[in-house]
């Protein structure tokens, strides 16, 4: 009995210490920043965020703040991430990615990003827009959602609602 | 945590697995074992035939990669013959459950060197796929076209899974603003790996085939390894 103990102990050492458990967060629109100064201003509705130009894309990073590290038998990344957002414009689409990005010692910018999930047509419903998933390549990496959110159209706007990762 | 630990560990959890496996394989009923049968045996689903066609060459390739990285990455990290002290300082260092700064430091710039090798070596060893590079080749000149400002463009190269553009930054280019106008510009449904160093301008983007890993998981923990 002892040395079952004895094992189990050890086991949790090593799984419970060393291990980062798997977190899921949702976000409100709002955490988003526009990408430059001179980009389009996102406009807030109940912590959601739309375009409020008429010409211009509304271009954002939305932080996703890294609580996954590098542990005993794990490589940390992001296993999955959405963004909902409300595409209504009828001749451009929403499309977000997952990034991340680090700059070595020695000076070197590195980036890595899935590939671009886009919207599907126009509507006033939500869609959902699925990133896939992100290695991260170092302990030092942060990541970030970068999303292009069309001008509006005819008036109606379009929108990034909130966005979920699971770390 | 330290070697030794690790490996106790580690041996821990294959007793116990091992004895699972074996619990579970003796106590199965014929009904899952003949539907575990049935799973495996159907032809798997896929959209893209040809990259389904492709896998065993890929798999080939990702080997001839991993051993080429295993030995550069071990000609790299041996210490120089003779230099005791060094080696000494190093098992030090590595020996710290928790890295310094800069020994992490050290640790991520191996692991981006290492990355990027495994990226060239993929590009280098893989043949072309007359149907998929040359399309993307020219859609990639013609987004990259649009990053004139910022960078000028040298070659763009595809090969079966991954695409390389190469070039350097102009006088007005800074790391973000490339970034951010490919990202807008060139509309790459796969993963992007884009390294830029503003020290010599040199830029190197390389661009996975949409449903292909970009890094495998294999080569990060490969790096991982290799510098422990």
């Amino acid at each position: 009995m002892k040395k079952v103990t004895f094992i189990l102990a050890v086991l949790a050492y090593f799984l419970l210490g060393t291990e980062s458990f798997a977190q899921q967060s949702i976000w409100p629109g709002s955490q988003c920043v526009q990408w430059t100064a001179g980009d389009v201003v996102p406009t807030l509705n109940g912590s959601a965020i739309y375009n409020s130009s008429a010409s211009a894309s509304m271009r954002v990073d939305c932080p996703i703040e890294r609580n996954d590290f590098s542990g005993f038998l794990h490589t940390p990344g992001i296993d999955s991430a959405w963004v909902s957002v409300i595409d209504m414009n009828y001749s451009a689409d929403a499309r977000c990615g997952l990034g991340s990005l680090s700059v070595s010692s020695t000076g070197v910018w590195t980036y890595v990003t899935s590939g671009s999930a886009f919207s599907a047509g126009a509507s006033s419903g939500s869609q959902t827009l699925n990133l896939g998933a992100l290695t991260f390549p170092n302990d030092r990496v942060h990541s970030f959602i970068g999303c292009i959110i069309p001008p509006s159209y005819a008036g109606n706007v379009s929108y990034l609602v909130n966005y979920y990762v699971n770390q | 945590m330290n070697a030794m630990m690790k490996a106790a560990g580690l041996a821990t959890i294959g007793v116990l697995v091992g004895y699972g496996s074996w619990y579970i394989g003796k106590n199965e009923s014929p009904a899952v074992t003949a539907a575990s049968t049935v799973m495996h045996s159907q032809p798997r689903p896929s959209s893209d035939t040809h990259i389904t066609a492709m896998q065993p060459e890929l798999a080939n390739l990702r080997k001839m990669v991993e051993t080429l990285n295993r030995e550069s990455f071990a000609t790299q990290a041996k210490p120089a013959a003779g230099n005791t002290a060094e080696k000494a300082d190093v098992e030090q260092l590595a020996a710290k459950e928790t890295p310094s700064p800069e020994l992490q430091a050290q640790r991520d710039e191996e692991h981006r060197v290492q990355q990027l090798q495994t990226l060239e070596n993929r590009i280098t060893l893989e043949s072309r796929d007359q149907e998929w590079s040359s399309p993307n080749e020219t859609l990639l000149r013609s987004g990259f076209a649009q990053v004139t400002e910022q960078m000028s463009v040298s070659e763009v190269k595809c090969a079966s899974s991954l695409c390389r553009v190469t070039g350097n930054m102009t006088e007005h280019g800074n790391p973000g603003e490339i970034y951010r106008t490919i990202t807008e510009k060139v509309q790459w449904a796969g993963e992007t790996h884009l390294t830029m160093d503003p020290g010599t301008g040199q830029v190197i983007a390389y661009l996975g085939r949409p449903g292909i890993p970009l890094v495998e998981q294999e080569a990060l923990d490969l790096a991982r390894q290799g510098s422990e």
